[in-house]
């Protein structure tokens, strides 16, 4: 049994409820499959409740219902070429698989990889040998006398000789 | 409409296949999108959205596509129309900065707001719709039978029952 609608307050009822009712309300989207079984009419009352509750949430989307039910009798819709044409290159025509969409990242060689590491070792050994040599070099020009200094410090300090030795030789 | 054979095709990435589908869905898919979009580039450009989901991740989309629950024409506007607003979305404007509003904008009034208090299932979902389509969108009884795929007098009924529960509701809030 139904009575004749209220004109003047049931609608103000409802937007007292729905003014509550939207604070709390997050309907997710429904599945796209559940949303066209639906447009067509292939859904039990029970099952048709997740996509009403959503439409009741957003009945923006009663218009995609709408237009899928025209465009469904509609068969014979053209499209421009270029939008075929654009379309057509997304699956390669050679494998016959899905242009990936991404680029790949490219994939470094392991020669590539070795020579880096085998550089930054180069260099960071260079570094060392250098520095050494120019610390032996000041503290021998700070001690003065090359004659005094213990065999063990000779032999595990040969860049001083190395860097005076060059300075010598240019002097010479 | 494409037959079984002719998605398995698809799915498995046949090139042929691909094209035939796209000569016969891409019209379908501009019509879909049409009224979402300004015509011309910005509506091609949202096909071509629409084809790429498709055959994403090795066609994900489409093999979630189940012929016995739905037409393709109709699961393919759903899609269409989903990606649409969703590229909507995207290019809304963005709001304006919380430092460019007025303080007297944000001040907090000492207003008492009604406290939220909503039984979840009040209303079923075919109500709010009803109620929705009634008093929000404002469509009369015979478009919502229609919409819904029910009688007038099912429309008239639910109505009845949802002003029924409400007006219980907020009569027991008021006492």
């Amino acid at each position: 049994m139904s009575e004749p609608l209220d004109i003047e307050r049931d609608p103000a009822l409802w937007r007292r409820w729905r003014g509550l009712a939207s604070q709390a309300a997050d309907e997710a989207a429904p599945d796209p499959l559940l949303v066209a079984a639906y447009a067509e009419g292939r859904l039990s009352e029970i099952a048709a409740e997740r996509v009403e509750a959503w439409l009741a949430a957003d009945p923006v989307r009663l218009e995609d219902i709408e237009v899928a039910r025209v465009l469904r009798r509609n068969s014979n819709l053209a499209a421009p070429e270029t939008v075929l044409a654009r379309a057509s290159t997304l699956v390669d025509a050679r494998s016959g698989n899905v242009v990936p969409f991404r680029r790949p990242t490219p994939s470094r060689s392991s020669w590539r990889t070795v020579a880096v590491w085998a550089s930054m070792a180069a260099s960071l050994l260079v570094t060392g040998l250098v520095g050494f040599a120019l610390g032996s070099d000041a503290y021998t020009s700070l001690i003065g006398d090359h004659q005094e200094m213990a065999l063990t410090q000779q032999l595990f300090d040969p860049p001083s000789g190395f860097f005076s030795d060059l300075s010598e030789e240019s002097n010479t | 409409m494409a037959d079984g054979s002719e998605l398995r095709a698809l799915i498995s990435g046949q090139k042929g296949a691909w094209d035939a589908f796209v000569r016969r869905y891409a019209g379908l898919l501009m019509s879909a999108v049409r009224g979402l979009v300004r015509e011309g580039a910005e509506a091609e450009d949202l096909v071509q959205e629409v084809f790429v989901r498709l055959c994403k991740d090795n066609f994900r989309l489409l093999k979630t596509y189940d012929a016995n629950r739905a037409g393709l024409s109709t699961w393919l506007t759903i899609v269409a129309r989903s990606t649409a607003r969703d590229a909507q979305r995207r290019h809304r404007p963005p709001s304006t900065a919380i430092d460019d509003v007025p303080e007297m904008l944000l001040a907090v009034s000492d207003v008492h707001h009604e406290p939220l208090k909503l039984p979840k299932d009040l209303l079923s979902p075919r109500q709010q719709l009803v109620l929705t389509l009634l008093y929000e969108k404002d469509m009369d009884v015979a478009d919502i039978a229609k919409t819904l795929g029910v009688d007038p007098q099912t429309v008239r009924s639910t109505h009845h029952k949802a002003m029924l529960k409400l007006r219980a509701h907020f009569a027991g809030e008021e006492r």
